[in-house]
Protein backbone atom coordinates (compact mmCIF):
# COMPACT_ATOMS: atom_id res chain seq x y z
CA UNK A 1 0.00 0.00 0.00
CA UNK A 2 2.65 2.56 0.93
CA UNK A 3 3.94 2.34 -2.62
CA UNK A 4 0.52 3.25 -4.20
CA UNK A 5 -0.33 5.47 -1.32
CA UNK A 6 2.96 7.49 -2.33
CA UNK A 7 2.24 7.73 -6.11
CA UNK A 8 -1.12 8.89 -5.97
CA UNK A 9 -0.08 11.39 -3.47
CA UNK A 10 2.56 13.18 -5.95
CA UNK A 11 -0.16 12.93 -8.92
CA UNK A 12 -2.46 15.59 -8.15
CA UNK A 13 -3.39 18.51 -5.98
CA UNK A 14 -4.60 19.04 -2.51
CA UNK A 15 -8.15 19.50 -3.61
CA UNK A 16 -8.02 15.53 -4.47
CA UNK A 17 -7.05 15.03 -1.34
CA UNK A 18 -10.46 13.70 0.32
CA UNK A 19 -11.13 11.35 -2.82
CA UNK A 20 -7.42 9.77 -2.53
CA UNK A 21 -7.84 9.41 1.11
CA UNK A 22 -11.30 7.29 0.65
CA UNK A 23 -10.31 5.47 -2.06
CA UNK A 24 -6.87 4.14 -0.10
CA UNK A 25 -9.27 3.59 2.82
CA UNK A 26 -11.70 1.44 0.55
CA UNK A 27 -8.81 -0.94 -0.66
CA UNK A 28 -7.52 -0.82 2.81
CA UNK A 29 -10.39 -2.00 3.77
CA UNK A 30 -11.04 -4.51 1.02
CA UNK A 31 -7.50 -6.18 1.58
CA UNK A 32 -8.35 -6.79 5.07
CA UNK A 33 -11.95 -8.54 4.47
CA UNK A 34 -11.81 -12.47 5.49
CA UNK A 35 -13.67 -13.50 2.15
CA UNK A 36 -10.85 -14.35 -0.34
CA UNK A 37 -12.95 -12.83 -3.43
CA UNK A 38 -12.92 -9.34 -1.58
CA UNK A 39 -9.28 -9.67 -0.71
CA UNK A 40 -8.30 -10.22 -4.12
CA UNK A 41 -10.41 -7.33 -5.65
CA UNK A 42 -8.35 -4.92 -2.95
CA UNK A 43 -5.07 -6.32 -4.51
CA UNK A 44 -6.07 -6.28 -8.05
CA UNK A 45 -7.25 -2.91 -7.94
CA UNK A 46 -3.95 -1.57 -6.34
CA UNK A 47 -1.98 -2.96 -8.85
CA UNK A 48 -4.13 -1.72 -11.93
CA UNK A 49 -3.96 1.77 -10.19
CA UNK A 50 -0.11 1.22 -9.73
CA UNK A 51 -0.31 0.16 -14.02
CA UNK A 52 -1.98 3.12 -14.86
CA UNK A 53 -0.12 5.55 -12.66
CA UNK A 54 3.32 3.84 -14.05
CA UNK A 55 1.91 4.32 -18.22
CA UNK A 56 1.68 0.64 -18.36
CA UNK A 57 -2.03 0.60 -19.09
CA UNK A 58 -4.07 3.38 -20.49
CA UNK A 59 -7.54 4.55 -18.98
CA UNK A 60 -9.65 2.57 -21.28
CA UNK A 61 -7.97 -0.44 -20.20
CA UNK A 62 -8.09 0.41 -16.53
CA UNK A 63 -11.91 0.46 -16.63
CA UNK A 64 -12.27 -2.41 -18.94
CA UNK A 65 -10.34 -4.38 -15.90
CA UNK A 66 -12.64 -2.96 -13.28
CA UNK A 67 -15.42 -3.73 -15.20
CA UNK A 68 -14.35 -7.16 -15.82
CA UNK A 69 -13.75 -7.49 -12.11
CA UNK A 70 -17.10 -6.63 -11.58
CA UNK A 71 -18.53 -9.52 -13.85
CA UNK A 72 -15.91 -11.76 -12.37
CA UNK A 73 -17.80 -10.67 -8.44
CA UNK A 74 -21.16 -11.35 -10.13
CA UNK A 75 -20.22 -14.74 -11.55
CA UNK A 76 -18.70 -15.41 -7.93
CA UNK A 77 -21.95 -14.84 -6.41
CA UNK A 78 -23.79 -16.50 -8.54
CA UNK A 79 -22.10 -19.84 -8.06
CA UNK A 80 -22.24 -19.12 -4.25
CA UNK A 81 -26.17 -19.41 -5.05
CA UNK A 82 -25.88 -22.32 -7.01
CA UNK A 83 -24.29 -23.94 -4.03
CA UNK A 84 -26.57 -22.95 -1.60
CA UNK A 85 -29.25 -24.03 -3.04
CA UNK A 86 -28.39 -27.64 -4.15
CA UNK A 87 -26.70 -28.05 -0.28
CA UNK A 88 -30.96 -27.31 0.36
CA UNK A 89 -32.17 -29.50 -1.81
CA UNK A 90 -29.53 -32.47 -0.91
CA UNK A 91 -30.30 -31.64 3.19
CA UNK A 92 -33.78 -31.48 2.09
CA UNK A 93 -34.25 -34.54 0.28
CA UNK A 94 -32.33 -36.02 3.05
CA UNK A 95 -34.13 -35.37 5.42
CA UNK A 96 -37.52 -36.25 4.35
CA UNK A 97 -35.76 -39.88 2.99
CA UNK A 98 -34.96 -40.41 6.85
CA UNK A 99 -38.76 -39.69 7.75
CA UNK A 100 -40.06 -41.11 5.26
CA UNK A 101 -37.86 -44.78 5.99
CA UNK A 102 -36.84 -44.78 9.35
CA UNK A 103 -38.77 -42.47 11.64
CA UNK A 104 -42.40 -42.92 9.92
CA UNK A 105 -41.67 -47.05 10.14
CA UNK A 106 -40.65 -47.02 13.75
CA UNK A 107 -43.56 -44.66 14.99
CA UNK A 108 -46.51 -46.67 12.86
CA UNK B 1 -56.58 -46.25 10.13
CA UNK B 2 -55.87 -43.17 11.89
CA UNK B 3 -51.98 -43.71 11.12
CA UNK B 4 -52.66 -43.98 7.43
CA UNK B 5 -54.44 -41.31 7.28
CA UNK B 6 -51.57 -39.10 8.95
CA UNK B 7 -49.06 -40.13 6.60
CA UNK B 8 -51.13 -39.64 3.67
CA UNK B 9 -51.85 -35.63 4.86
CA UNK B 10 -47.79 -36.06 5.75
CA UNK B 11 -46.72 -37.06 1.76
CA UNK B 12 -49.27 -34.53 0.69
CA UNK B 13 -47.77 -31.78 2.34
CA UNK B 14 -43.97 -32.90 1.57
CA UNK B 15 -45.12 -32.99 -2.05
CA UNK B 16 -46.76 -29.52 -2.12
CA UNK B 17 -43.57 -28.33 -0.53
CA UNK B 18 -41.27 -29.62 -2.87
CA UNK B 19 -43.08 -29.06 -6.27
CA UNK B 20 -43.59 -25.38 -4.97
CA UNK B 21 -40.95 -25.07 -3.23
CA UNK B 22 -38.49 -22.49 -5.77
CA UNK B 23 -35.29 -22.74 -3.52
CA UNK B 24 -33.84 -25.52 -5.49
CA UNK B 25 -31.85 -25.45 -8.27
CA UNK B 26 -31.42 -27.30 -11.88
CA UNK B 27 -29.26 -30.36 -11.26
CA UNK B 28 -25.66 -30.89 -12.97
CA UNK B 29 -26.07 -30.72 -15.96
CA UNK B 30 -22.51 -32.67 -18.47
CA UNK B 31 -23.53 -30.35 -22.15
CA UNK B 32 -23.67 -27.41 -19.83
CA UNK B 33 -20.27 -27.86 -18.29
CA UNK B 34 -19.14 -28.87 -21.35
CA UNK B 35 -19.95 -25.48 -22.91
CA UNK B 36 -18.17 -23.62 -20.03
CA UNK B 37 -14.79 -25.16 -21.03
CA UNK B 38 -15.71 -24.90 -24.86
CA UNK B 39 -16.42 -21.17 -24.55
CA UNK B 40 -13.35 -20.32 -22.62
CA UNK B 41 -11.06 -22.22 -25.25
CA UNK B 42 -12.49 -19.21 -27.73
CA UNK B 43 -12.23 -16.72 -25.24
CA UNK B 44 -9.21 -17.20 -24.35
CA UNK B 45 -7.78 -17.46 -27.76
CA UNK B 46 -9.24 -13.76 -28.26
CA UNK B 47 -6.49 -12.66 -26.25
CA UNK B 48 -3.74 -15.13 -27.51
CA UNK B 49 -4.17 -14.47 -31.02
CA UNK B 50 -4.40 -10.27 -30.78
CA UNK B 51 -1.64 -9.52 -27.87
CA UNK B 52 1.82 -8.87 -27.94
CA UNK B 53 3.79 -11.69 -28.55
CA UNK B 54 1.44 -13.51 -31.15
CA UNK B 55 2.23 -14.26 -34.79
CA UNK B 56 -1.17 -12.59 -36.40
CA UNK B 57 -0.97 -8.59 -37.13
CA UNK B 58 -3.90 -5.96 -36.12
CA UNK B 59 -6.65 -6.63 -38.90
CA UNK B 60 -10.20 -5.48 -38.13
CA UNK B 61 -11.99 -7.74 -40.26
CA UNK B 62 -10.50 -10.94 -39.18
CA UNK B 63 -11.62 -9.81 -35.35
CA UNK B 64 -15.05 -9.10 -36.36
CA UNK B 65 -15.09 -12.36 -38.16
CA UNK B 66 -13.68 -14.65 -35.12
CA UNK B 67 -15.62 -12.42 -32.76
CA UNK B 68 -18.97 -13.23 -34.71
CA UNK B 69 -18.40 -17.22 -34.99
CA UNK B 70 -17.56 -16.69 -31.32
CA UNK B 71 -20.93 -14.91 -30.02
CA UNK B 72 -23.01 -17.27 -32.47
CA UNK B 73 -21.38 -19.86 -29.93
CA UNK B 74 -22.14 -17.44 -26.67
CA UNK B 75 -25.85 -17.35 -28.00
CA UNK B 76 -25.92 -21.47 -28.77
CA UNK B 77 -24.44 -21.80 -24.90
CA UNK B 78 -26.78 -19.44 -23.37
CA UNK B 79 -30.11 -20.68 -25.26
CA UNK B 80 -28.93 -24.27 -24.25
CA UNK B 81 -28.72 -22.81 -20.43
CA UNK B 82 -31.71 -21.18 -20.30
CA UNK B 83 -33.98 -24.66 -21.68
CA UNK B 84 -32.44 -26.25 -18.53
CA UNK B 85 -33.05 -23.70 -16.02
CA UNK B 86 -35.26 -23.64 -13.65
CA UNK B 87 -36.91 -20.48 -12.01
CA UNK B 88 -33.70 -18.95 -10.40
CA UNK B 89 -31.90 -18.59 -13.53
CA UNK B 90 -28.48 -19.62 -12.53
CA UNK B 91 -27.48 -21.29 -15.27
CA UNK B 92 -28.27 -18.87 -17.82
CA UNK B 93 -26.81 -16.15 -16.00
CA UNK B 94 -23.60 -17.89 -15.77
CA UNK B 95 -23.56 -17.81 -19.37
CA UNK B 96 -24.82 -14.27 -19.91
CA UNK B 97 -22.04 -13.24 -17.56
CA UNK B 98 -19.43 -14.64 -19.50
CA UNK B 99 -20.75 -13.90 -22.59
CA UNK B 100 -21.34 -9.96 -21.84
CA UNK B 101 -17.42 -10.13 -20.88
CA UNK B 102 -16.31 -11.32 -24.29
CA UNK B 103 -18.24 -8.64 -25.72
CA UNK B 104 -16.62 -6.31 -23.58
CA UNK B 105 -13.17 -7.54 -24.60
CA UNK B 106 -13.92 -7.58 -28.02
CA UNK B 107 -15.14 -4.09 -27.51
CA UNK B 108 -11.88 -3.14 -25.91
CA UNK B 109 -9.59 -4.83 -28.77
CA UNK B 110 -11.55 -2.82 -31.31
CA UNK B 111 -11.35 0.76 -29.71
CA UNK B 112 -7.72 -0.08 -29.16
CA UNK B 113 -6.91 0.20 -33.19
CA UNK B 114 -4.09 -2.49 -32.82
CA UNK B 115 -2.88 -5.27 -30.96
CA UNK B 116 -3.07 -5.69 -26.63
CA UNK B 117 -0.36 -5.15 -24.98
CA UNK B 118 1.57 -7.83 -22.64
CA UNK B 119 -0.04 -6.38 -19.49
CA UNK B 120 -3.07 -5.85 -20.30
CA UNK B 121 -3.25 -9.56 -21.88
CA UNK B 122 -2.33 -10.89 -18.75
CA UNK B 123 -4.32 -9.33 -16.48
CA UNK B 124 -7.47 -9.69 -18.47
CA UNK B 125 -6.41 -13.30 -18.78
CA UNK B 126 -6.19 -13.75 -14.69
CA UNK B 127 -9.66 -12.42 -14.79
CA UNK B 128 -10.90 -14.69 -17.13
CA UNK B 129 -9.49 -17.65 -15.83
CA UNK B 130 -11.27 -16.87 -12.15
CA UNK B 131 -14.21 -16.03 -13.86
CA UNK B 132 -14.60 -19.50 -15.95
CA UNK B 133 -13.34 -21.56 -12.95
CA UNK B 134 -16.27 -20.22 -10.96
CA UNK B 135 -18.96 -20.65 -13.51
CA UNK B 136 -17.51 -24.20 -14.14
CA UNK B 137 -17.18 -24.61 -9.83
CA UNK B 138 -21.16 -23.44 -9.91
CA UNK B 139 -21.96 -26.54 -12.13
CA UNK B 140 -19.80 -28.87 -10.01
CA UNK B 141 -21.71 -28.24 -6.94
CA UNK B 142 -25.19 -28.73 -8.08
CA UNK B 143 -27.06 -31.93 -7.35
CA UNK B 144 -26.05 -35.09 -9.28
CA UNK B 145 -22.88 -33.33 -10.20
CA UNK B 146 -19.54 -36.09 -10.49
CA UNK B 147 -17.64 -36.59 -7.91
Amino acid sequence: MSTLDELIKTTGDDAKELIKTTLLELIQGAKSESESVAKETGEKIEKWLLLKIKGEINSDELEALLNSRKRTIQQFLNSQEISIRSKLEKVTLDLIDLILNKVIGAII
Amino acid sequence: MVAKAKFFVFSICIALILNGCALFTSHYDATRHENFTKLKAVHVKLFENWSEGSQKVWNESEIKSYCEEADLKFREAYEFAKSKDNSDKTGQRAVKILWDEFNANYNLLLNNKKILSKTIKEEMLSEIEINYGYAISGELSRVNAPQ
